[in-house]
């Protein structure tokens, strides 16, 4: 016990020597500031958040409250050094100094927050908005300074580096509020084209979720090598794009059969031609025939009777 | 003798059962504050809330939230300087609210089943619409003859409802005459507007769909029907008409009170309607 008294004691004295409790006094005030200044720029930043929800958009308010963050924080950690008596134009120098060595380390850093600002001026996209970035397919959840995340539908998190979406191809699904539903169909060659169109188009003028304008529309698209090929062209609302794709294809699909017209089967129709009746003869080797002897019955003396057989057979379906 | 609203009382002991827009619509008490709901064949019951003294379900007829876009059967051709009045019959929505005469909360909002939707403006900034292909008539009894073969949305009573509770309308001597009523009372769920088309242009133009914003329309009722404002299109270029709201075309039509005193407040501020955004290849939406 004695011992740890005479080590405090010997403690207290060594920070008299370095000058006492208030040498740290400038610390310790730069760091209440800091504490101060991070509470204050949290609070600032969700206030101008809320602020611009009311009004604006989920992306600007979350933009604007990073934005809002990041500068006031800069500005109190600025505070905070000079509280320590750090001359923030002597760090600036020193920073001059290794801003090529920093610009080497930071590069791809400083490109993605620059990537980041492009993004946020462009705006290809928003929060909550359903996007697919080259091959990743999903909802935005977040846009950050160095990266945007996305949610995709079998729940993934795909984290793309803002950099790379500088690059990419993007494709936005939500941005309108109508959709057109294309399908494919095809009818069999020798259906009746004109009450092929008329069912169709009564499939969607019929249909709840496809608009009455704009128009749906049939195409006859290709006489491909199965049947005619159609194309069904109707719009829906972004948000009814997939029930209404998938009711009108259900809907068509039945309106094809109560009206017997019939959707073909892949099938390559080939013919035959042949001037006399077809020879069918079946070649055995000798020596094969010698050993299957041994294992199976005899070849049928009828053989040649058989051959005969499928000549007539043959002789009359070319008839 | 008016219709509108119908006050059908919730009994403690038994349901209400009602053809609505030709389907079943059944409501009854399974608890003091909660009521069981379903509408249409095979539907799933719903249970609603409802406040303790809540002793009505009240019907409503709306208009509906969207605006609407009516394409008339006959085209109509307007040649320079001169005027068009036709009258249309719109589908009507159905509020159904739940509770006291003084205190009535909206339970549903009763679309017409075989409503379809349109879309007014270009694919990329246009507005979603209630669409109506309606037939274009000189007179609302014109119109009811050529329409007659065609079966108008109702409301319909069910037997087991005893029509001397229902109170309809504002007219005591409906709910008190009402043992001498036919069983099944209906009542008619289509609204009819007056357009009339002055075109000012020196070139006849042909109006082949008119967008009515909703807010420029409050329903109105009369002794017979349901009534919406006379709508004003003028028809300023081959690309620009301005659509504005008149008054009730039946001097005794009545505005139907949407429930805790609120009615539907027209907006007469006429609407400038720019059809410009047929694309250069005369596609309007392009392929």
């Amino acid at each position: 016990m004695d011992f740890i008294n005479e080590q405090m004691r010997a403690l207290v004295r060594g920070f008299g020597r370095v000058g006492g409790w208030e040498a740290l006094a400038p610390y310790g005030i730069a760091l209440l500031t800091m504490i101060a200044g991070y509470v204050a720029a949290r609070s600032l930043a969700r206030a101008m958040e809320t602020l611009i929800r009311q009004t604006g958009s989920v992306h600007s308010a979350l933009i604007a409250r990073k934005l809002v963050f990041y500068v006031v924080f800069l500005v109190v950690f600025v505070v905070a050094l000079a509280n320590m008596g750090i001359k923030v134009s002597g760090l600036l120098a020193a920073a001059g100094i290794f801003t090529v060595a920093i610009g080497f380390a930071a590069q791809t850093s400083v490109s993605n927050v620059i990537s980041g600002f492009f993004l946020f001026f462009d705006r290809p996209f928003s929060i909550n908005d359903t996007v697919k970035i080259d091959t990743v397919l999903g909802t935005v959840i977040s846009i950050d300074l160095l990266s945007t995340r996305i949610r995709t539908f079998d729940n993934l998190m795909v984290r793309i580096p803002n950099e790379g979406l500088l690059k990419a191809t993007i494709t936005n699904y939500t941005l309108y509020s109508v959709r057109r539903v294309e399908i494919q169909v095809s009818v069999a060659y020798g259906s009746d084209l004109k009450k092929t169109r008329e069912t169709i188009l009564g499939v969607m003028d019929r249909h709840r979720l496809i608009l009455d304008e704009p128009a749906p529309a049939v195409i006859f698209d290709i006489l491909a090598d199965s049947g005619v090929n159609l194309l069904v062209r109707g719009w829906a609302e972004r948000v009814d794009y997939i029930t209404a794709r998938s009711e009108l294809t259900m809907g068509i699909h039945d309106a094809l059969n109560a009206a017997e017209i019939n959707i073909p089967f892949p099938q390559r129709v080939v013919h035959l031609e042949q001037v006399g009746p077809w020879r069918v003869e079946s070649y055995v080797a000798k020596e094969e025939l010698e050993l299957e002897e041994e294992i199976v019955e005899p070849v049928s003396d009828d053989a040649d009777e058989e051959i005969e057989e499928i000549d007539i057979q043959t002789d009359e379906t070319m008839v | 003798m008016h219709r509108w609203p119908v006050n059908i009382p919730i009994k403690e002991d038994g349901g209400i059962a009602l053809e609505v827009f030709g389907q079943e619509l059944s409501l009854s008490r399974v608890h003091p504050t909660t009521l069981s709901y379903s509408l249409g064949e095979g539907a799933a019951t719903r249970l609603v809330a409802v406040s303790e003294n809540a002793n009505i379900v009240r019907f409503v007829p709306t208009l509906g939230e969207r605006a609407l876009l009516i394409f008339p059967r006959s085209k109509l051709l307007c040649p320079a300087g001169l005027s068009i009045r036709v009258v249309f019959a719109l589908p009507v929505h159905l509020h159904l609210g739940v509770g006291t005469e003084a205190d009535m909360r909206l339970v549903d909002d009763i679309a017409p089943p075989t409503i379809t939707r349109s879309l007014y403006g270009p694919v990329d900034a246009g507005l979603i619409c209630t669409s109506v292909r309606a037939i274009a008539a000189m007179s609302i009894n014109q119109l009811r003859d050529e329409a007659s073969d065609e079966c108008a949305p109702e409301l319909r009573f069910g037997e087991d409802i005893e029509l001397a509770d229902i109170e309809i309308g504002d007219d005591p001597q409906m709910s008190d005459a009402g043992d001498e009523l036919p069983q099944s009372i209906r009542n008619e769920l289509v609204a009819y507007m007056f357009l009339r088309v002055h075109n000012t242009t020196e070139l006849p133009l042909e109006v082949s769909k008119v967008m009515v914003p909703i807010n420029t329309l409050s329903l109105y009722q009369t002794r017979d029907y349901l009534l919406s404002n006379e709508i004003h299109l003028r028809l300023l270029s081959r690309q620009e008409a301005e659509i504005s709201s008149g008054t009730c075309p039946d001097v005794d039509g009545v505005p139907i009170d949407l429930g805790q005193g609120r009615f539907a407040v027209p907006d007469r501020r006429p609407h400038l309607f720019a059809y410009a955004y047929r694309s250069k290849t005369g596609l309007d939406y392009g392929f």
